[in-house]
């Protein structure tokens, strides 16, 4: 899913974390990862930006995805977006649950991916508490 | 060349094994299993050992026979129109790549409609081994016929029938557990309690449904 040494699921528990008021020292993981996650906090910096939301999910598919372009297996973006920008607005989580949950039923590529990612949020997540 | 010879190209056997209306037809076709009985029977061997299904490996032996014969009936039906269709006859590996297309699809649909039903009864252990032990593609088509089946009694009787289904795929599918399904965006706001009822009450509309599920 992805190619740096931090997998987007882990990094979605730490920024959740930090968010939260949490400190990530560069102590608790290794250095190539910590550099990877600057740079996810990097871009959810720049996804802030209400159009660049907006943007992601008018992205969204309206069906099963094809086998080798799933929509969540090339956009890191829009499960940043879901996790920490959508996920602590309860009207607006309840406004793209509704496709999300939908989608994750009619494609089996992205319900693997996002399986994928969550497994490994819940594991730092768990970690971090 | 001789006809009857197993020295035939596969150009000259296929020719000879698509025609019925020829007089080495039958001949043709021995010669064919004789070349190609062991490799069918090893693709057949190795699809059906590779599902975690204990009454499967069991049987195995009367399974691949079977699934044999069923192969042989697949490209003589309708004239052997299946093997009559087959281009590449200058290409012995491409032939192979066909036939093992052939006995993969024959094995995963003899097995999900023998054996599979059955592990609705089981503990959810051993659904969530087989699941484990599918190769992706077949994942994949499985996942979609689950969720077809899903929808369809879900359709007109109760809110929140997505949300049911996301939750059994989670829990089946990923091998999610309460805590990891709660743990979800979408499913953060739904208790424990909640995620044990969905989970088998669809079971149990499965069980009941099992002559449609598969």
């Amino acid at each position: 899913m992805s190619t740096s040494q931090l997998p987007l699921g882990r990094a979605l528990a730490f920024l959740e974390f930090e968010l939260a008021g949490g400190q990530i020292a560069q102590t608790n993981i290794s250095e190539k990862a910590f550099e990877d996650l600057s740079s996810f906090r990097k871009r959810l910096q720049e996804l802030k930006i209400p159009a660049t939301v907006e943007k992601i999910f008018s992205d969204k598919p309206l069906a099963a995805c094809q086998t080798d372009k799933s929509f969540l297996q090339g956009s890191n973006d829009f499960l940043l977006a879901f996790v920490l920008l959508i996920k602590p607005d309860e009207s607006l989580l309840q406004k793209y649950c509704e496709w999300m949950t939908s989608h994750l039923n009619d494609c089996f590529w992205c319900f693997e991916v996002y399986s994928e990612v969550m497994r490994d949020y819940f594991a730092q997540s768990q970690e971090l508490r | 060349m001789s006809q009857f010879s197993d020295e035939l190209s596969l150009k000259e056997l296929l020719d000879n094994c698509s025609d019925p209306r020829k007089e080495c037809w039958e001949s043709a076709w021995r010669v064919f299993v004789r070349r190609y009985k062991k490799y069918i029977y090893d693709v057949l061997f190795y699809r059906c050992y590779k599902y975690s299904l204990p009454r499967l490996k069991l049987e195995l032996s009367e399974i691949i026979n079977d699934l044999f014969e069923e192969v042989i009936i697949l490209l003589c039906t309708n004239n052997c129109q299946a093997l009559a269709k087959f281009r590449a006859r200058e290409n012995e590996a491409k032939f192979r790549a066909w036939l093992r297309i052939i006995c993969t699809r024959k094995a995963d649909s003899y097995i999900r409609k023998h054996y599979v039903p059955e592990l609705l009864d089981k503990e959810l252990g051993e659904m969530q081994n087989f699941l484990g032990s599918l190769d992706i593609e077949y994942r994949w088509q499985f996942y979609e016929d689950y969720v077809a089946l899903l929808r369809r009694n879900q359709k007109s009787r109760r809110q929140n029938s997505e949300r049911d289904i996301n939750i059994f795929n989670l829990y089946v599918w990923s091998d999610f557990t309460m805590d990891m399904i709660t743990t979800t965006p979408c499913l953060s706001a739904i208790g424990r309690r909640v995620v044990d009822v969905v989970v088998n009450r669809t079971r149990k509309f499965l069980r009941e449904n099992r002559k449609y599920s598969l």
